[in-house]
């Protein structure tokens, strides 16, 4: 809570110390109060380990498994200034949670510089920023091969928004810099901490009528990963019963962690296309280097949008592991904001070493059993409002 | 659709010319084809809109080109030709909304609707606020020197300025 109160604080000086640049100061009577929700069922064909680290998903059906609220404050002091703050309510893996995502200050300098400070999203993937929105994206989740390669979703800090107009298209540079730190990431329960310190990031977009590209890096000179169970376990007559893989990869501290990726989105009529790459290295042996890639073909017809999805995940360093997935689906638009999605998955895993496949969760490694390949069903009810 | 039906008119037109010296099956042919393009034209219609500001605005006549427009309206940019602007909508479900977003923005209702969802998640920015109609809107238009917004061309007076026309296919 303490961190929470400094973030606020920090944005909220932002807002103060530009605010006697601005002339037109307004009362804080234009708050406008958005928000976005999913609710979403799922069922694996497989008992045992749960699928996918952020969600566990297993062969005992769920309505709400990954349900997720989420209402935002926008509160502007002027044309330039505004005050930013967005809470998520999650449900996953049978635990409720607040979150606040993004509490920032934001000053839009002109049309070409917006600086932000504050507590935000980590801009690091082509739908990072909105990662929680499913309804802004035509499947239930974006893969998980490549998203959930990065163990955070918000840092502490600030960015800068730098919009570069280049013929009819525009340049948007966004550099960063913060840090955090973040209890039970995905796939870890209770007592795990997560610290990221010195993150430092680069995203370019080039933004056309019917394309986007995109390039980035993001940097982090401390990673540490902490789980005092598993230090306790080490001294103790446990340890037998834990994987020599997951004491390995899973307790660390400072070593330096970057991330490239790339990607393309476009639309072509009733066409539209996705596609990104991605590579993690980690200062961990048994983990150092992590491939991801996906591409995703979507057809509109009125109403319905109907999907196919090929990702690819591949440890190359340490742990080999690989997993290959094809997502097949169907989006329904509702009504004005709101839209059901149904989606089959199937994920194949190659090479893992027993006690840590694919995208299962890690947080029973002794007893859980990991299958060759999980088909998944899901169906989701997104709403913006 | 539009451009269509004026191809296949001239079609017809051709058509009849030869067919005076030529078969008369010709005659009948474009007869029916004439009296088919009678039928359907009720359904086959451009609409046009118009770009509004106020009277007292700097901007002129002619002076955007469509893709300014797009830009502004998404919010890429807060200025045409070097003039603060700020955007007004019409409801997003009237028709005229759907044929703006459609035929100047390239996006359908639900492509609208994610990519707000986009940026207004992310902290980037927020879609324009909306007004019921195009009275509501000239209304508000006239009354501020640096708003703009969209109406039926058809509605045009003299309190607001027309800086753009465009014809959309329905």
């Amino acid at each position: 809570m303490g961190t929470l109160k400094k973030i606020t604080f920090g944005s909220i000086s932002v807002c103060m110390l530009a605010q006697p640049c601005i002339a037109d100061v307004k009362a804080l009577s234009n708050i406008k109060i958005s928000g976005f929700g999913s609710i979403v069922g799922n069922v694996t064909d497989h008992e045992g380990a749960g699928y996918l680290r952020h969600a566990k998903v297993t062969d005992k059906p769920d309505l709400v498994r990954e349900t997720r609220v989420g209402i935002q404050f926008n509160i502007p002091f002027s044309k330039k200034i505004e005050f930013i703050t967005q809470f998520t309510g999650d449900h996953q893996d049978d635990t409720y949670s607040v979150n606040a995502e993004w509490v920032i200050g934001k000053w839009t300098i002109n049309d070409m510089f917006t600086l932000r400070a504050g507590r935000m999203v980590v801009p690091v993937f082509a739908q990072s920023d909105t990662i929680n929105v499913h309804y802004a994206h035509p499947m239930i989740r974006n893969p998980s091969e490549q998203y959930e390669m990065l163990p955070i979703s918000n840092f502490n800090g600030i960015d800068l928004l730098v919009s570069i107009p280049i013929g009819d298209n525009f340049l948007v540079a966004q550099p960063y810099y913060g840090s955090t730190e973040l209890q039970s990431p995905f796939g870890f329960s209770g007592t795990v901490t997560t610290t990221l310190e010195g993150i430092y990031g680069l995203k370019l977009r080039l933004e056309t009528e019917n394309h986007n590209f995109y390039i980035s890096f993001m940097d982090a000179d401390n990673v540490s990963m902490v789980d005092p169970g598993i230090v306790t376990a080490l001294a103790g007559p446990s340890l037998e019963v834990i994987p020599s893989n997951y004491l390995i990869s899973n307790v660390f501290t400072d070593v330096p962690m970057s991330i490239y990726s790339l990607g393309w989105s476009g639309v072509f009529g009733n066409f539209e296309g996705y596609t990104e790459y991605a590579e993690r290295d980690l200062g961990v042996t048994a983990a150092a280097s992590i491939e991801a890639a996906y591409i995703t073909g979507v057809y509109n017809i009125g109403a319905y949008a109907a999907y196919l999805s090929l990702a690819t995940t591949e440890t190359t360093d340490g742990r080999p592991q690989t997993q290959d997935s094809i997502t097949l689906g169907l989006r329904q638009r509702i009504s004005d904001g709101a839209s059901l999605k149904y989606e089959f998955h199937h994920a194949v895993i190659d090479d893992g070493i027993p006690g840590n496949r694919g995208l299962y969760s890690l947080s029973n490694p002794s007893t859980a059993d990991f299958p060759d390949s999980v088909n998944m069903l899901s169906v989701a009810l997104d709403v913006t409002f | 659709m539009f451009s269509n039906s004026y191809t296949q008119a001239v079609s017809i037109s051709t058509d009849i010319k030869s067919a005076k010296v030529c078969e008369p099956v010709l005659i009948l042919r474009g007869l029916l084809l004439g009296l088919s393009l009678i039928l359907i034209s009720p359904f086959v219609q451009a609409e046009a809109i118009s770009v509004i500001v106020s009277s007292q605005s700097k901007l002129t006549p002619g002076s955007v080109k469509q893709k300014d427009i797009r830009n502004v309206f998404l919010r890429k940019t807060s200025k045409l030709n070097g003039v603060a602007v700020d955007l007004i909508a019409q409801s997003r479900d009237r028709s005229i909304t759907l044929l703006f977003n459609q035929g100047v923005l390239n996006k359908t209702s639900d492509q609208m609707r994610a990519y707000w969802s986009r940026m207004m998640f992310s902290g980037k920015a927020s879609p324009p606020p909306e007004l019921e109609d195009d009275q509501a809107v000239k209304l508000h238009v006239a009354g501020h020197e640096t708003s703009i917004s969209y109406i039926k061309k058809s509605m045009l007076d003299d309190t607001v300025k027309s800086i753009l026309d465009i014809e959309i296919n329905d």
